[in-house]
């Protein structure tokens, strides 16, 4: 191969990793074996720079410096992955919405086959403004839309519910319960 | 593949060769740790899972274990003992208010280079026109066997150093991963934010500028 080694090859050139016909070339070409050797010289002048070790003490300090800083910082906030586990929440709530209001559930006669005291959703959206808010803006979309917009990875639902506090999980499951019981 | 010192020589010089690449590790499997466990026999993967984990005293085994890299990289951007260890310090307080999201692509010491090179870089861009040790040559010792070699060395060492801190900031920066921390192309890319052509060209180009910065001195 003729032409000249490329910046990259100078670089395999310096590292000894430069492929045998590339090899060829520089001891066949005057201005590539020169430029080779000039780089490797002044990476050889660039190696001889050393600088001074701080004292054995220095270090001891270092870490205690590091350690002071750090523990005035907060601890992890339990609350910024709790946010996270709120949005997950409120996608969930929003697609089990938007499911009963897709598919609505025929009205059941007997009541008594749902937990006592649980409320159904459409009157928790008319109590919760921002819920009805949430309903209002799912009735504009249709599934295939939902789907793309709102559908958990694989997985996140599991991981979601084992961040749930107790009594996040007990509105879940009777959100579950009104939409299941009716199946 | 063929040796690499082969390679060199029949290339035909006979200077010392960079060691041979490492692949950028990929993301570790760590050890799962007990929370009884000893944190300082530790994996670096191990650790990070540890602190994410909430045991906040596995940092404290991070910052031992690299204290003395990153210390010493912070050092080559800015020539001074004082700045260095606040640098270094900085590096690690913002080390710590990431590692919760740190997703071991990288290993941690690359990933501590890239915040490493990217605080130096803040600072150095600030505070211009670095400060090149005179303090080196001050520091001679005239009891060596040849003082005056010794000034000479000391002279030219203090040369480069002001010829490096002319580079371009990339530039700088991949010299001085690749030369003194010794991290291969792939880890100075991951470190930089580039690509391992990229890194190269940069070495290349760094390494052509120090040798015109260097005659001109």
């Amino acid at each position: 191969m003729k032409t000249h080694l490329t910046p990259q090859e100078f670089v395999d050139a310096l590292d000894g990793r430069l492929s045998p016909a590339r090899v060829a070339h520089v001891r066949d070409c005057a201005g590539c074996r020169d430029e080779v050797a000039g780089l490797h010289a002044t990476l050889g002048q660039a190696r001889q720079v050393e600088i001074s070790e701080p004292s054995p003490l220095f270090w001891d300090h270092f870490s205690a410096r590091v350690r002071q800083a750090t523990s005035e910082l907060p601890a992890r906030p339990r609350w910024a992955f709790g946010w996270r586990s709120l949005g997950a929440v409120a996608s969930a709530v929003g697609v089990l919405v938007l499911a009963l209001l897709i598919n609505p559930a025929p009205v059941p006669n007997d009541t008594s086959t749902v937990s006592g005291g649980a409320q159904p959703v459409q009157e928790l959206a008319d109590e919760d403004g921002s819920l009805s808010l949430l309903v209002g803006l799912a009735a504009e979309l249709d599934w295939s839309e939902l789907s793309q917009v709102a559908a958990p990875a694989e997985g996140t639902a599991d991981a979601m519910i084992e961040e749930l506090t107790p009594e996040q999980r007990e509105v879940l499951a009777r959100l579950l319960q009104e939409e299941i019981g009716d199946l | 593949m063929r040796d690499a010192a082969a390679m060199a020589a029949t290339a035909g010089w006979t200077g010392p060769v960079l060691r041979a690449e490492s692949a950028v590790k990929p993301r570790a499997k760590a050890h799962r740790l007990a929370p009884s466990d000893d944190l300082t026999a530790a994996d670096d993967a191990a650790l990070v899972e540890a602190f994410q984990a909430g045991r906040r005293e596995a940092f404290d085994v991070i910052v031992l274990r690299h204290r003395r890299a990153v210390y010493l990289l912070c050092h080559r951007f800015v020539h001074s003992h004082e700045d260095a260890s606040d640098l270094a310090q900085d590096v690690f307080v913002r080390a710590f208010k990431a590692l919760d999201r740190f997703k071991r692509d990288s290993s941690l010491a690359t990933w501590l280079y890239r915040i490493g090179v990217n605080v130096c870089l803040n600072r150095t861009a600030v505070k211009t026109p670095v400060a090149v040790p005179l303090e080196a040559a001050a520091s001679v010792d005239a009891r060596a066997d040849d003082p005056l070699r010794e000034l000479l060395r000391t002279e030219r060492a203090a040369a480069v150093q002001a010829a490096i801190a002319q580079l371009p900031p990339k530039q700088r920066a991949t010299l001085m991963l690749r030369v003194y921390q010794e991290c291969s192309h792939e880890e100075i890319a991951t470190a930089l934010g580039s690509t391992v052509g990229a890194a190269k060209a940069n070495f290349f180009h760094a390494l052509g500028n120090l040798r015109r910065l260097l005659r001109s001195s």
